[in-house]
């Protein structure tokens, strides 16, 4: 079954066919979530609740691009939730002990713990940021979304998308120069 | 002073590329863009760091492991979805008070629900000439059957505590003293409806309304 027909089901309130949709794409929303709140528990409740918003909202839905429309909810509901969490420290790093997929058989211990580090470096750099370049850099780099994706998924101009990803690029990339943790090579003279 | 002039320009020149070099990572600046930033990076050694150091940021990012969720986010039963049923029950019955208002105002307004009684007294007098029986009462503010008739005890009351009230209270208490005075009385439950009526559809109107709203940001997640 196509994902055209599982919406057509789920439109008309088959709820296996919503479910068909939600093991589809849990994951992309749940990785937007995680990287969005730093906090697994968080983004379970967000995604959850992302999934729930689309299900009673499906109707509302007026084609297009699917996986852009569950986004964008889901970056709603992380707004919200960083609202009402009035940007809780980002202290948790449990989830980044979960096992990435697809690592490498052939990486080294030491260079598994650098990666790692980075990636908990990252993650704060990205907690750095302000909600929308945060949005806007997960969504671009991590996500591997196109500028008019992400222009659908954030509800704003091109012009607006550019603006936030390169701001929020300069600004991770000033972040990890500073803690030294950028490759000597790029570090600016500043 | 040309020496702060070009230094000037080329600062200009770097600002304006480095604001560039992000999209022209991801290869989506125009062709004259593209030309511009090409033709100042061959230039300006600065600038080409700047460049090497957000393409490296954008490659750790793009290594960037996708973490996968410890459960399923299937939704395990179908909520009863609050539907619309209670919020369009609130709207009609708004709608309802609220035409009831309209039509509440309008009959004051061409005094529909005015008192107009063909009253008889006991006495035998009627003060109209082509009025009922004796004895009878007719109000037409019982219209429709939907208000109380109009009884000659409640008349006298309303009639007695009127302020126009004149000399008639001394040719006979409770009676009206002629036709024109008696046909602009109005019925003394209106205004206390009229109010009720309103004061009905402001709470009801401000809680659909609310109702509305808050549905509405519900829908603007999707």
């Amino acid at each position: 079954m196509d994902e055209d027909e599982l919406i057509r089901g789920s439109k008309e309130g088959d709820l296996d066919s919503f479910n068909k949709l939600v093991e589809g794409y849990q994951r992309p929303l749940y990785n937007l979530a995680w990287r969005m709140l730093g906090d697994s528990h968080a983004a379970e409740d967000a995604t959850q609740d992302a999934f729930l918003s689309a299900w009673r909202s499906i109707g509302s839905f007026r084609g297009g691009n699917f996986k852009a429309w569950l986004l964008r909810i889901t970056a709603n509901v992380c707004r919200d939730h960083l609202r009402k969490l009035k940007r809780r420290s980002f202290t948790s790093l449990e989830a980044m002990l979960l096992e990435p997929e697809g690592l490498p058989s052939s990486e080294s211990p030491e260079d598994y713990v650098l990666r790692r580090e980075i990636g908990e470096q990252i993650q704060k750099g990205l907690a750095s940021l302000p909600s929308e370049q945060r949005l806007a850099v997960i969504l671009s780099d991590i996500q591997g979304l196109s500028y008019e994706e992400m222009s659908q998924v954030m509800d704003c101009s091109l012009g607006t998308v550019r603006s936030r990803l390169s701001r929020g690029r300069a600004q991770l990339r000033d972040y990890l120069v500073e803690r030294e943790l950028f490759p000597h090579k790029f570090r600016l003279n500043k | 002073m040309g020496w702060l002039l070009l230094r000037r320009f080329v600062k200009d020149e770097c600002a304006k590329t480095k604001g560039m070099l992000s999209v022209y990572i991801d290869q989506r600046l125009s062709l004259k863009e593209l030309r511009e930033v090409e033709h100042h990076l061959e230039a300006c050694q600065r600038c080409q760091e700047e460049l090497d150091s957000l393409r490296a940021v954008v490659g750790l990012l793009h290594r960037m492991p996708q973490v996968s969720p410890s459960c399923s986010f299937a939704i395990a039963e179908v909520k009863p979805v609050p539907r619309r049923t209670a919020a369009w029950a609130l709207r009609a019955a708004t709608s309802v008070a609220a035409v009831f208002l309209v039509v509440l105002f309008a009959g004051d307004l061409f005094n529909v629900f005015d008192v107009t009684p063909s009253l008889v007294n006991e006495g035998g007098a009627s003060s109209s000439t082509s009025g009922p029986e004796k004895g009878e009462q007719r109000d037409s503010a019982s219209l429709f059957g939907l208000f109380p008739p109009f009884t000659l005890d409640a008349w006298k009351d309303f009639y007695s505590s009127s302020e126009e009230e004149g000399p008639a209270e001394e040719e006979e208490p409770g009676l009206p003293s002629g036709e024109e005075e008696l046909a602009r009385e109005e019925a003394g439950w209106l205004r206390p409806l009229e109010y009720s009526f309103l004061g009905l559809v402001v709470v009801l109107g401000g809680v659909t309304i609310a109702n509305w709203r808050k549905e509405k940001k519900l829908k603007n997640l999707g």
